[in-house]
């Protein structure tokens, strides 16, 4: 079982906490966005407290930095641009699964629509790199700066990220003549108060008649063909960092405290 | 009545040259390729979207690295072929209303920092795998 930890940290110098999230939670992948610096300090840190040694792999993607408790030699960058990083993993003595992190454009920058077709972009991406790897095993993680239900999320030609495993393991859906892959996406059943842990991973509060408040910006989704591993007792939003809490009183993000974006935590089976 | 039939087409129709989108994207992806003595090459992906729009993506490609790729821009326009919508690294989307405005948006993407940062990096890491 490997351990993975996503956390957009939103700039801010919060090397010690990740350091903590990784002892605590025994990472061995650690993908994150929005870095304030070189990852070189935080590599350091890390193999001063964490007591192994992690590695900075070969990547030209300049937003998603990952850092692996394992040999460079084990993972490899396929297909990258400034906020898309494939990359083949394959560890001694298990298949290999393409690991896909991204950080999308913010709603600030970008408008829905301009989303929704960087997703359906996104999605031929990876299908083009399943192709090429000739496997489907394939994880998708990140920043979406959507929510699991918006089109580019949930739309076929997007990312077409289903909420249960069962119409996952459907494999495929026709439409118009068209095979359409789909993810499975857990992130669905992060929502709102019935779900274990926090309403979502980022909260915004606006004057508009639509506000949902929480948003699940931050999502991990895997194929059918990795359902097998991926257990959803093994995904957590994490709201502590050791005795840090990153969430107030109100159980609201504690942007003061540390990021905006609270981190996903998720173990797969490799 | 004269036999000639009536055409009211412009005189000048179908002889103005329009160079579309894609052209300008494979021209520069061959000049990648003669600029870096091909270690590098420039790719150009095209979809179509159901809206009717098409998609360019512009990839340079290390084959020594085992064919990585690295995106670096895109081009989106409907099948006027204006106004196109530049999408390139660190700037906001850019709409280019005319072939001119389109080159200056390539001009400024294809000559920053960034680009040069990903060519730069590219073409040491299959220098030292062509010569292991």
């Amino acid at each position: 079982m490997k351990t993975f930890l996503f956390w957009n940290v939103n700039r801010k110098p919060l090397n010690e906490l990740i350091v903590t999230l990784a002892a605590e939670h025994s990472v061995d992948i650690l993908i994150l966005a929005e870095l304030h610096e070189h990852p070189g300090a935080l590599l350091q840190n890390l193999n001063e407290r964490v007591g192994s040694e992690f590695r900075l792999p070969f990547s030209l993607c300049p937003s998603i930095i990952v850092l692996t408790r394992f040999s460079s030699e084990f993972i490899h960058p396929v297909s990258e641009s400034d906020r898309l990083s494939i990359r083949r993993l394959k560890l001694p003595a298990s298949e290999e699964i393409l690991l896909a992190a991204v950080h999308f454009p913010s709603k600030l920058h970008w408008k829905e629509s301009s989303q929704a077709f960087e997703s359906a972009e996104l999605a031929r991406i990876i299908v083009e790199q399943e192709a090429a790897a000739g496997h489907t095993r394939t994880l998708l993680v990140g920043d979406l700066n959507m929510n699991p239900f918006e089109v580019g999320m949930a739309g076929a030609v997007g990312l077409h990220g289903v909420m249960t495993r069962h119409l996952a393991s459907r494999r495929t859906r026709t439409i118009q003549g068209r095979e359409y892959p789909f993810f499975y996406n857990p992130m669905w059943s992060r929502f709102g108060d019935r779900a274990s842990g926090p309403a979502g991973t980022y909260y915004y509060d606006s004057a508009e008649h639509v506000n949902y408040f929480w948003n699940l910006f931050d999502q991990v989704l895997v194929r059918p063909s990795l359902l097998d591993r991926f257990s959803n007792d093994h995904l957590e939003i994490l709201t502590m960092a050791g005795k840090i809490p990153l969430v107030r009183g109100d159980g609201r993000i504690d942007a003061s405290a540390a990021s905006d974006h609270l981190p996903v935590l998720f173990r797969l089976d490799l | 009545m004269s036999d000639t039939p009536l055409d009211l087409w412009a005189t000048d129709l179908g002889t103005r040259e329009i160079t579309t989108p894609l052209a300008i994207l494979r021209s520069q992806a061959s000049l990648l390729a003669q600029k870096t003595s091909g270690m590098l090459e420039g790719q150009v992906e095209t979809t179509t979207r159901r809206d009717g729009s098409f998609v360019h993506s512009f990839y340079v490609v290390a084959p020594a690295l085992d064919h990585y790729k690295y995106g670096l821009l895109s081009i989106r326009h409907g099948i006027g072929l204006y106004p196109a919508t530049v999408y390139a690294p660190n700037q906001p989307e850019l709409d280019a209303n005319s072939e001119q405005e389109l080159i200056e948006c390539l001009r400024s993407a294809l000559s920053s920092d960034e680009t040069r940062r990903v060519v730069d990096a590219l073409l040491a890491q299959s220098r030292s795998a062509v010569s292991a």
